[in-house]
């Protein structure tokens, strides 16, 4: 009997867990995919960059920048996240750029920089966000990641819905 | 049994010892195994977990679904919450009872789940213990049987060792209890089955009969065909008593050739005789022993119990006692107890151990009695004769006391100390009369297988002075026909030193001219049992003897001669010498002398 109960008790716990989840806003979970992709992403070595911040880069008036400013200061890879404009980023270079679903890639974005794409867009991102029936997906262009000389773990193509 | 139980303790501790480590160990191993599973688990499902991915995480985990022991996993959130869950659908089989044991309680084990640092959540694996439950069945099934096998391995080993040793200890009894050479039952046996008989006694009151039997003549048997002959005899006489007496009766063989029956129960002791008749009839058949023929005849005693003895002791004294009267009455016959024949071994003991001191103390002394020539008055010899003057019991008569002391050997200082004082006394009696005359002394059979006896003699001589053709020495003709071939040989040494010789009593045992023929002799003594019955009867006899030695060269002296119509005869027959009452009784040293010097002095 007693463990039927701890049981259900269990269940009901895992139930509220879930819900709790779903409440978060989509912008700031949307965010906290961006900071994943960044933690299971590989940049190519650069020693110059060891102690510049980690700079993620979008448009001040895109639904994602207050999300990505409340990540600021949280490490990644031993850097420090900074979320930056991406009309005027801070030392010219960006680690991250995150474009809304339709907007223009920015000419010429050097090497070792990771493109994310919030929706379906034109114009190639190595990794997109897609909302798929009240879920965030995302799928991943791993030869635009190459291209860019970018390396991802093989648990987030795992998690990937389509990896091109 | 006990060493049963020892064993099979041992072997359960040791089982018990074996079962526990390997419980350990299964559990351990089966602990490292879900610690690794969770470890993969964490590693693999932090992805999922970030991205809050529960369909992946929930793959992920399903991908552990071939592993034989994980009943659940489940991975928890960074709050706590479950994000995905993994349960193996098969229920454990087991009894309730054996799942609520602790050491078969499923095995839980956690592990956080971490990516560059930081913590996401934790998965917790639990793995039932099915596995480790078969294993232990399946070891303990093989130490169960290991011991099995241990055990009747053991059980057999000890069962042989067991066996040998009974055997072992069987053969030990056999051989402390048993006589090799006749397969009867030895002195210790045989006393401790009259023990018995007579404690049974006390059950049914029925009397217990004891024969002691004692062969007559296998010391010649033993001597002349070899000890193997011996054997056969003794085998011989062993399935004579065997066939003779009950079943139930006890035979023993308790010396060299002494045999004992116990007979219980008996019924009365007059028995006793009928048995031992027919123990002595049944050996009377004649055997065939190393090609020779033998007839073995024996001596019986019999005692019965508690008709004439109250121990056991008295019992085997009393028939000792008996054995003895029945050796004494010529062999070959048996003798029952009587209470004189206690006192009669009492006597022997007294006198055996009387002689020794007199003889020590010089109480013993000498006679001659004169032998004459037929046709004269004066002596021309004397036969010395010994005397014992006991304090106490008078005159003890020779025939008495020489069998004592040959059988206790007393005999050899004896005889030395006769011929001694004989051949001292004719030098004395030629030195003092100025006559010389023929000493004969008698040699018992002992003395005769004395070694050192032809050596004594010639010392004797020799420090006497005494001429050695003036000294005779007397055998007997039974002592003769016990060894011929030794006898002969000494004959022949004695005839060497000059001394003469003389057979006694002959004609009255088992001779054989043939054996007269080759006996380096000078004298034949005419048995007084024969000159007893002159003149009226045994002429024939007599006249034979006397014919017989002179027709082998020699001389014939009568003894016991004590009527003048004997004399007459043996005179008219030819005869040489003669002695007895009639002319002279043996007589001390001083009137012999004075016997001498007067025939000496009177006209031939």
């Amino acid at each position: 009997m007693r463990i039927v109960r701890l049981a259900s008790t269990a269940v009901l716990l895992a139930a509220a867990a879930l819900t709790a989840a779903a409440q978060v806003p989509e912008a700031a979970l949307k965010a906290a995919y961006i900071y994943n992709f960044a933690v299971f992403t590989t940049w190519p070595a650069d020693s110059a960059l060891q102690k510049a911040p980690f700079a993620v880069c979008a448009g001040t008036d895109s639904a994602l920048w207050p999300g990505l400013q409340t990540l600021n200061g949280k490490p990644v890879n031993g850097r420090s996240w900074l979320a930056a404009d991406l009309q005027h980023p801070k030392g010219g270079r960006c680690d991250i750029v995150v474009l809304s679903g339709g907007a223009e890639r920015p000419a010429a974005l050097p090497a070792g920089t990771l493109v994310v794409r919030n929706g379906p867009g034109r114009g190639p991102a190595a990794i997109t966000l897609v909302d798929d029936e009240e879920h965030i997906r995302f799928d991943i262009d791993t030869q635009e990641a190459a291209r860019n000389g970018l390396r991802f773990s093989s648990r987030l193509l795992r998690l990937a819905r389509n990896v091109l | 049994m006990s060493q049963f139980a020892a064993a099979g303790a041992a072997l359960l501790v040791a089982g018990c010892i074996l079962l526990a480590y390997q419980f350990v160990a299964l559990r351990t191993t089966l602990t490292d195994d879900v610690t690794v599973q969770a470890a993969i688990i964490a590693d693999n499902v932090a992805a999922s977990v970030m991205f809050h991915d529960q369909d992946a995480a929930n793959e992920m985990l399903r991908a552990f679904r071939p592993s034989p022991f994980l009943a659940s996993a489940t991975v928890y959130d960074g709050h706590g919450a479950a994000f995905a869950t993994y349960r193996n659908g098969a229920d454990d089989a087991a009894p309730l009872l054996l799942r609520r044991l602790p050491m078969f309680a499923p095995v839980s084990v956690a592990h956080p789940i971490t990516y560059r640092g930081t913590q996401l959540g934790h998965v917790v694996l639990r793995a039932h213990t099915q596995g480790i439950r078969a294993a232990m069945l399946r070891y303990g099934a093989l130490v169960a049987l290991a011991s099995l096998g241990a055990m009747l391995a053991t059980s057999l080993v000890t069962r042989r060792i067991k066996k040998r040793m009974r055997r072992a200890e069987g053969e030990l009894a056999y051989l402390a209890y048993t006589d090799p050479v006749t397969d009867l039952a030895n002195r210790r046996r045989t006393y401790e089955a009259l023990e018995a008989a007579i404690a049974a006694h006390a059950a049914h009151g029925r009397p217990v009969g004891l024969l002691l039997l004692d062969l007559d003549n296998f010391k010649v048997v033993n001597d002349t065909a070899g000890h193997a002959a011996g054997d056969r005899l003794l085998r011989q006489v062993a399935s004579v008593l065997r066939a003779t007496v009950r079943p139930s009766d006890h035979i023993g063989r308790i010396g060299g050739d002494e045999f004992a029956v116990i007979v219980s129960p008996l019924e009365q002791p007059g028995d006793l005789q009928g048995i031992a008749q027919r123990i002595l009839e049944g050996l009377r058949h004649p055997l065939q022993v190393e090609g020779l023929e033998v007839t073995a005849t024996a001596s019986i005693g019999a005692s019965a119990f508690p008709n004439d003895a109250r121990t056991m002791s008295e019992l085997l004294s009393n028939a000792d006692a008996a054995l003895y009267r029945a050796k004494g009455n010529g062999r070959d016959n048996v003798a029952l107890y009587e209470p004189a024949m206690i006192q009669a071994a009492q006597r022997r003991a007294n006198l055996e151990r009387d002689l020794r001191r007199h003889l020590d103390a010089g109480l013993l002394e000498l006679a001659y009695q004169p032998q004459y020539g037929c046709a004269s008055s004066a002596p021309v010899g004397v036969e010395a004769l010994l005397r014992w003057p006991h304090p106490e019991l008078g005159y003890v008569s020779p025939a008495e006391f020489i069998p004592l002391a040959e059988e206790s050997g007393l005999i050899v200082e004896l005889g030395k100390w006769v011929l001694e004082r004989a051949c001292e006394d004719a030098v004395a009696l030629q030195r003092d009369t100025g006559i010389p005359l023929g000493m004969a002394v008698n040699v018992s059979a002992r003395q005769l297988r004395d070694p050192g006896f032809i050596g004594t003699v010639e010392q004797v001589l020799d420090r006497t002075g005494l001429r050695p053709d003036r000294l005779e020495l007397e055998l007997t003709e039974s002592v003769l026909m016990e060894d011929i071939d030794g006898a002969v040989a000494f004959m022949h040494r004695v005839r060497a030193l000059g001394v003469r010789l003389s057979i006694d009593d002959f004609g009255t045992g088992y001779s054989s001219l043939a054996y007269l023929q080759t006996f380096p002799i000078n004298h034949l003594k005419l048995d007084r049992s024969f000159v007893r019955l002159l003149p009226q009867s045994g002429t024939m006899i007599a006249g034979a003897v006397i014919g017989l030695a002179h027709g082998f060269n020699l001389t014939v002296i009568a003894e016991g001669v004590e009527q003048p119509e004997q004399l007459e005869w043996l005179r008219q027959a030819g005869c040489d010498y003669v002695q007895g009452f009639l002319l002279a009784r043996p007589l001390p040293f001083k009137a012999l002398r004075a016997l001498v010097l007067e025939s000496a002095a009177a006209p031939a």
